[in-house]
């Protein structure tokens, strides 16, 4: 009953871990294809809602451990450390803080630096890469192999190659997001806090609505200029913005009595891509490495090796070993050639000589039940 | 899969009830899954070697009361081992005939010089041959791989492919033997001749061990011929000569029959082999395998090199 309540755990973990990587993916498309926000709202939501679950999952898995006496081998050898980087620092840094910022309506504001505003969302952002850790969770529970050694060596090694992938990512994509840089998105930003500090320092350039619309049609990003309560621009009607636009769609950035909205959804858009690159390179990493490594290590290491072994274990068994022409160098396949032309000829030898037999295809076990009857 | 050994003989006879419990005890054993495929000899010789391995093992269920309590182990064993004799008895039968009548014409004989009785006199001559030879032990046991091959149509296969190919083999046949006949004739001859083969161990004196090896001198082989040849009256003497030949060292003489040469290697190959095998990933296919193991042992076994690189060859094209 306890293994069985357990393998049901078990299987609503696996299908989390299958959801939040469906969910990863989507929330950057629609980031990407600029869905309305009720929609990213609820990605959003989900999110949180995943990161909560592994970190709760994180949590009991640490206790368990920690009762067993086992923590380390859970935190090192059975991969706590994947559950613990794919969950509690997205919980505290990434889907927290937003889901916090939606439920207090909070958008990026204030005279402070925007780009700094910025380079904490996209690192934030690049942050999410890490929920892609899960997908070596799923990896480790799909057995594509017969071979129990084939299977343990393609997972590790594409753990190994994921993980190094996935880290490395979210590390440089970090430090890029939060050092000085000149790329193209930065120039287009500082363009705008020029445009902001030139209105605080010439305030008639937006005295009045024509003024002010003739100022903000001149900047792509400005979304409303509104001189302290009073509307002077606005690029889209009410309804518009209240679909498209959440907290953290956009940034105020105050100038004199003027108050100007900036639309920074094209940040978000270029950290989505980046993700999801990130997300397709760890996939195809994975999946390639199933595909060729995982046969070509059958081939190469675990099927030469049982052939082997049922030629030493069982009497009857002569087959050979194959070996393909490439790889008769390698060590695999110089012992298999012994064993192909010094071992079998000495056992098939030997059999012919066996007055007693002893290449039987029936076993005990086949007759189990007749020997309890 | 050969259909001719995939019936499930099931047999009716009267027994008295220790009889009864011997016969559904090897029934059991004789119908496992384990054993599909193989042919009645080979399915005997599997469960002769079982009972004497797993004597141990088997003792308390068969001394139980459920069995034959009371009765001592050397008289269990005994009656075991008769149940299992007519068991394959029973299975031999029928195989006998199937095989004479569906996979062997022996109209070749008319062909050869000698003899002129009819294929159906020779053929009802071999049915009572081969019983004569599965009622001795040492010469049954011999009949596994003839049988199987026969019964598997392993030799058309490969005589198939030999004449496609037109090289040492068939050269030898053809060219060297002076077989004047057809493909398909020639391999019926090579069939019968394989069938012949285990008279060797059938006309071993009284007493006098089979297993000392594989291999008989010329003289000995001679001798069995006569005798054969009386026996077998109406199969061309080439033919009956050549199965005897069969189990000559083709080192020590190098002017044995093509035919010998080759019944010699079916021989042994279709010992051992089981239908429908399973080929592991990594491993050679069956046939490939077991002919470039006997290339390394040819002088063991007496066995011509040519034949076997030829043979290993074709397995190798077609992935037998």
């Amino acid at each position: 009953m306890k293994k069985r309540i357990g393998n049901i755990i078990e299987g609503v973990v696996t299908a989390a871990i299958i959801l939040v990587l469906i969910q990863t993916f989507l929330e950057d498309m629609f980031v990407i294809s600029g869905a309305s926000w009720a929609l990213r709202r609820v990605f959003l939501y989900t999110g949180f809602a995943f990161d909560l679950f592994f970190t709760i999952e994180f949590l009991i898995r640490s206790w368990s451990a920690v009762t067993a006496g086992e923590y380390g081998r859970y935190f090192i050898r059975k991969n706590g450390w994947v559950d613990f980087v794919a969950s509690v620092p997205l919980l505290i840094f990434t889907s927290g803080p937003e889901v916090f910022a939606m439920a207090s309506g909070a958008a990026f504001a204030g005279t402070g630096a925007l780009i700094g505003l910025l380079k904490v969302v996209k690192a934030v952002r690049m942050a999410r890469v890490l929920r892609l850790l899960r997908l070596l969770k799923i990896f480790r529970r799909i057995r594509f192999a017969d071979s129990v050694m084939v299977q343990r060596h393609t997972v590790r090694i594409v753990t190994t190659a994921a993980a190094t992938l996935i880290f490395t990512a979210t590390i440089i994509g970090t430090v890029f997001a939060l050092t000085e840089s000149s790329g193209a998105e930065e120039v287009w930003l500082n363009d705008q806090i020029a445009a902001v500090e030139s209105l605080a320092e010439r305030p008639e350039l937006a005295d009045g609505p024509d003024a002010a619309e003739a100022w903000g049609r001149s900047r792509p990003s400005v979304l409303l200029v509104k001189d302290e309560e009073w509307t002077l621009y606005a690029r889209n009607d009410d309804a518009y913005l209240k679909r498209f636009f959440g907290p953290g769609d956009f940034a105020v950035r105050t100038a004199g009595s003027y108050s100007v909205w900036f639309d920074i959804r094209p940040a978000s858009v270029t950290q989505s891509r980046l993700n999801l690159t990130i997300f397709a390179v760890t996939l195809a990493v994975v999946l390639l490495m199933m595909i060729t490594y995982s046969p070509h290590f059958a081939i190469t290491v675990s099927d030469p090796v049982n052939v082997m072994l049922r030629g030493l274990k069982e009497k009857s068994y002569n087959l050979e070993v194959s070996i393909p022409k490439e790889y008769a160098s390698d060590d695999i396949f110089r012992m298999a050639a012994a064993y192909n032309d010094e071992y079998l000829p000495l056992k098939e030898r030997n059999a012919v000589e066996d007055k007693e037999g002893g290449a039987l295809d029936i076993s005990l076990d086949d007759i189990g039940d007749l020997l309890q009857s | 899969m050969d259909r001719l050994f995939l019936n499930e003989h099931r047999f009716e006879y009267h027994m008295n009830a220790e009889q009864e419990k011997a016969a559904a005890f090897i029934g059991r054993l004789w119908n496992n899954p384990s054993l599909a495929g193989l042919s009645p000899l080979q399915k005997e010789d599997q469960l002769r070697q079982f009972l004497d391995v797993n004597a141990a093992t088997l003792k308390p269920t068969l001394t139980s009361a459920a069995f034959f309590q009371g009765k001592p182990w050397p008289q269990i064993r005994e009656l075991m081992s008769r149940t299992l004799s007519d068991f394959a008895d029973k299975a031999l039968t029928p195989l006998y005939e199937a095989i004479l009548e569906k996979r062997l014409d022996f109209s070749f004989t008319q062909h050869l010089s000698h003899r002129t009785a009819a294929p159906t006199a020779v053929k009802t001559q071999m049915d009572g041959f081969l019983k004569d030879l599965s009622a001795k032990r040492v010469s049954r046991k011999e009949l596994a791989g003839p049988l199987m091959g026969v019964g598997t149509g392993i030799i058309d296969r490969y005589m198939e492919k030999i004449f496609i190919r037109q090289k040492y083999i068939s050269f030898e046949l053809r060219k060297v033997q002076r077989l004047k006949i057809s493909p398909n004739e020639i391999a019926d001859l090579l069939k019968a001749t394989m069938l012949i083969r285990p008279a060797i161990h059938y006309f071993i004196p009284p007493g006098q061990s089979s297993s000392a090896g594989l291999l008989v001198s010329p003289a000995y082989a001679a001798k069995v011929a006569e005798e054969a040849s009386k026996t077998l009256n109406l199969m061309p003497e080439s033919v009956v000569k050549a199965g005897i030949n069969s189990a000559l060292s083709f080192q020590d003489n190098p002017y044995l029959e093509s035919t010998a040469r080759l019944a010699a290697v079916f021989s042994l190959r279709c010992r051992n082999l089981k239908p429908g095998m399973k080929v592991d990933r990594g491993a050679e296919s069956s046939d490939k395998s077991w002919f470039n193991v006997a290339r390394k042992n040819y002088k063991y076994y007496g066995f011509d090199l040519d034949i076997l690189v030829e043979l290993h060859g074709i397995a190798a094209e077609n992935g037998w």
